[in-house]
């Protein structure tokens, strides 16, 4: 039975409103919730049965930023995501293990000049770092915006599929009314020509094999992967 | 034994919107979504038609191949009549009574 997570929910400011958000996610069938950090840090102390995974997407402005901003927040967060604003950034985004998953530009005319091309593709291939879509995006979109923005989330998901890169599928809401059922999520996918059993292992499996990876990571005794201080 | 010609498929579903609205108006934004999405073509394939819609929960049907498509659609839909709103999915069937079926024991389970 697939474990279904939605990677990428930003907590409104209301609490009344986020409690809504959890309990419409649990009634969805989301077992993991990923909770991006908006300087309230979310735990599973007050989750109402959901796992609450603690995110944090940075937006750094070089890549001396970006070394900087993770050694402070690699050890804090379950996942770590990089919005990349740059070229540079985004290349070096791709060459670090400590880094989760890249996120790029919603602006199309940024996204021409950074975006999941080959190059990227073939350096985050060697990291193991994953490509996120956010279905939101897509949702808010004008008709003739959200044409050119399936365009080139086809090409990037091709890419990120020819280098075995996984891609996560979730939502981005930031309210109940922008969550969205793990099947609807990835039925989205079926804009971007994506099959459904792979479409359905980009809100289960994908997700989840991050979070666990990084919290083995995260444990006191844990050493490198696959070995563990006894 | 005959053959029914084209499967098909019976969502049930739910509104989630701060509003109201008439069961038309949400057709009417399915419709459009399926359109802008798919085309007058896929939204031929599609077949959609609303079998029925009360306070805030719906059935509609749709071809067996284009399931997908039109959960994809529902899940696009996002505005209905200029306000915010989401199609959110129960469950689906090959038959209404089948559907119904679903509901009853759904619904069983919840009490206890």
């Amino acid at each position: 039975m697939r474990e279904f997570t939605d990677l990428r929910v930003r907590k409104p400011a209301d609490p009344a409103e986020f409690e809504r958000m959890i309990l419409t996610a649990k009634e969805m069938g989301y077992r993991h919730l990923g909770v991006v950090f908006n300087g309230d840090r979310v735990t599973n102390e007050n989750s109402l049965g959901m796992d609450i995974i603690s995110r944090v997407e940075l937006s750094p402005t070089s890549p001396g930023d970006l070394l900087s901003s993770l050694r402070r927040v690699r050890d804090r967060f379950e996942v770590v995501a990089v919005d990349c604003s740059s070229k540079a950034v985004a290349r070096q985004a791709a060459k670090d293990h400590r880094i989760d998953i890249l996120m790029f530009p919603s602006d199309l005319s940024e996204r021409k000049v950074v975006g999941l091309d080959e190059q990227e593709a073939t350096l985050a291939a060697g990291i193991g770092c994953s490509f996120e879509i956010s279905a939101v995006e897509l949702m808010r979109a004008s008709s003739a915006r959200m044409a050119k923005l399936i365009a080139r989330l086809k090409k990037e998901t091709a890419a990120a599929r020819r280098h075995d890169i996984p891609i996560i599928v979730s939502s981005g809401a930031a309210s109940t009314i922008e969550l969205r059922e793990p099947r609807a999520l990835s039925a989205i996918l079926d804009l971007l020509d994506v099959e459904e059993e792979a479409a359905l292992d980009m809100v289960s499996m994908n997700p989840l094999n991050v979070v666990e990876r990084n919290r083995e990571k995260l444990k006191p005794d844990h050493t490198e992967p696959g070995v563990r201080r006894l | 034994m005959p053959v029914r010609g084209i499967r098909r498929r019976y969502i049930e579903f739910r509104v989630d919107a701060d509003t109201k609205f008439a069961g038309e108006e949400i057709f009417e934004a399915i419709h459009s979504k399926v359109l802008e999405l798919y085309g007058v073509k896929g939204a031929s394939a599609a077949s959609l038609s609303m079998i029925s819609y009360d306070e805030d929960k719906g059935v509609i049907r749709c071809s067996h191949e284009s399931l997908r498509r039109t959960r994809a659609t529902l899940a696009m839909t996002s505005i209905i009549s200029d306000s915010s709103a989401a199609i959110r999915v129960d469950r689906v069937s090959g038959t209404i009574k089948g559907l119904r079926l679903k509901t009853a024991k759904h619904e069983l389970g919840d009490i206890y």
